[in-house]
């Protein structure tokens, strides 16, 4: 087995991550070549994945797992991918728990660099806001209103052309 | 929500570019969010730049000195008052035809109305802007005055430039000098022949292998100019994608 920094890991070869709180998953080696979860990993038997607690790195290695066939896409197709805004059923199924699981779905992918899946996620957060009003979305996302009155009307009046376009 | 840091909740904003409407909404949630929205909002300029309550924000923007410019003109300004956000150095595209459209809007709801003072209105807020954001990464505009532009340009990617006459195409030449950073140039005119020859020698030669998109129109290209091309193309490997639109009098399959 070489160090598993090459993509030439086979279907058979595996590796064990761990998660923060010590939970171990034996995953196939392909999906931590092609994501930098391998950054963690140093080459020995098991890699442990700092700030990402077992719950959410077994959803996060579901994710993977699922899309592990997917095309890679490169760098240059960043604007290509946040303007698609279909998002598959299995995706929908995936990312529909709960919203603190969201959350800690979208940090985690954006710890570990999979760019796909955090996208992913902040599509569907996205998607949450679309048809809610500010109060609602203040309510949906326990968000404090910080404004003073003064600083929201300021911000009103110079931002309100914005509403016609 | 608040345990996500900034950069994903600009991921999630992203999500609603070209959506001015959503951007504003979410900006009234919190400070936070604002201070993550508002730059995506005023980002790139669009239809809503000819919006005079934009124009208006641009000219609270204006410094002394691009005040002025206007002096002669005797017109009342915008009453100076301080922005919730520097708003002008937000903007990363300056289309000239927006700004026009937009100044004109604007100078028709007060007594102020005349098409010079337009162009000088226009003029101070595109060298406002450049001042104000020297990232500005793309540039559309007429070739008048592009050498006070053009001096202002400290970054450029994405040139468009129409109306061509001989002294804006050396005032191009010296701006290619400067700054190779330029990814696309755009040149359209309505007349053809909108470079010489000598002039299109001396272009060429100041385009850097960081040009990926070359596009002049209406040019009218001969044996010569075809053979200065082609030694372009040997030298500027770099370029992906170049167009010359117009009538052409040499037929590039007779040539050796």
């Amino acid at each position: 087995m070489d160090n598993g920094t090459s993509n030439s890991a086979s279907e058979n070869e595996t590796i064990t991550l761990k998660s923060c709180d010590g939970i171990e998953f034996h995953i196939d080696a392909r999906i931590a070549n092609r994501y930098t979860l391998l950054n963690n990993w140093n080459g020995g038997e098991s890699a442990c994945i700092p700030n990402v607690n077992g719950k959410v790195l077994e959803k996060v290695l579901e994710w993977c797992e699922h899309h592990i066939n997917d095309p890679q896409l490169n760098c240059g197709d960043d604007d290509s991918r946040r303007r698609n805004t279909i998002i598959e059923e299995w995706d929908e199924n995936f990312l529909s728990c709960d919203q603190d699981m969201l959350f800690e779905i979208i940090l985690a992918a954006n710890y570990l660099e999979i760019k796909p899946l955090l996208d992913l996620g902040c599509k569907t957060v996205a998607n949450m806001m679309k048809s809610k009003s500010p109060e609602e979305i203040r309510s949906a996302f326990n968000i404090d209103n910080d404004y003073t009155p003064e600083e929201e009307e300021q911000f009103r009046k110079e931002n309100e052309w914005a509403e016609d376009y | 929500m608040d345990s996500l840091p900034n950069e994903c909740l600009t991921s999630i904003f992203e999500n609603f570019e070209n959506n001015n409407r959503l951007l504003y909404k979410c900006s009234l949630i919190s400070r936070k969010w604002c201070q993550i929205n508002v730059p995506i909002l005023w980002s790139e300029p669009g239809h809503h730049f000819k919006d005079i309550r934009v124009i208006e924000i641009l000219l609270l923007s204006l410094n002394d000195e691009e005040q002025f410019q206007l002096v002669p003109f005797m017109f009342d300004l915008p009453k100076k008052r301080n922005l919730s956000f520097n708003y002008s150095s937000l903007i990363n595209s300056v289309l000239k035809i927006d700004l026009n459209t937009g100044v004109r809007n604007w100078l028709l709801s007060t007594p102020h109305c005349n098409d010079e003072l337009q162009v000088r209105i226009v003029d101070s807020l595109i060298t406002m802007l450049l001042r104000s954001n020297e990232n500005i990464k793309r540039i559309s505009i007429d070739g008048f005055n592009t050498n006070l532009i053009f001096n202002h340009i400290h970054n450029i990617h994405y040139l468009d430039l129409c109306e061509l006459t001989r002294e804006t195409v050396n005032d191009l030449i010296s701006l290619l000098n400067n700054h190779k950073t330029l990814k696309t140039l755009r040149l359209f005119s309505n007349r053809t022949n909108i470079i010489e020859s000598d002039q299109l020698e001396n272009l060429l030669s100041t385009i850097t292998n960081n040009l990926k998109t070359l596009y002049i129109s209406n040019h009218r290209m001969g044996r010569q100019e075809g053979k200065m091309f082609a030694k372009f193309l040997r030298r500027n490997t770099g370029l992906t994608s170049l167009t010359l639109k117009g009538d052409s009098s040499w037929d590039p399959s007779t040539e050796e």
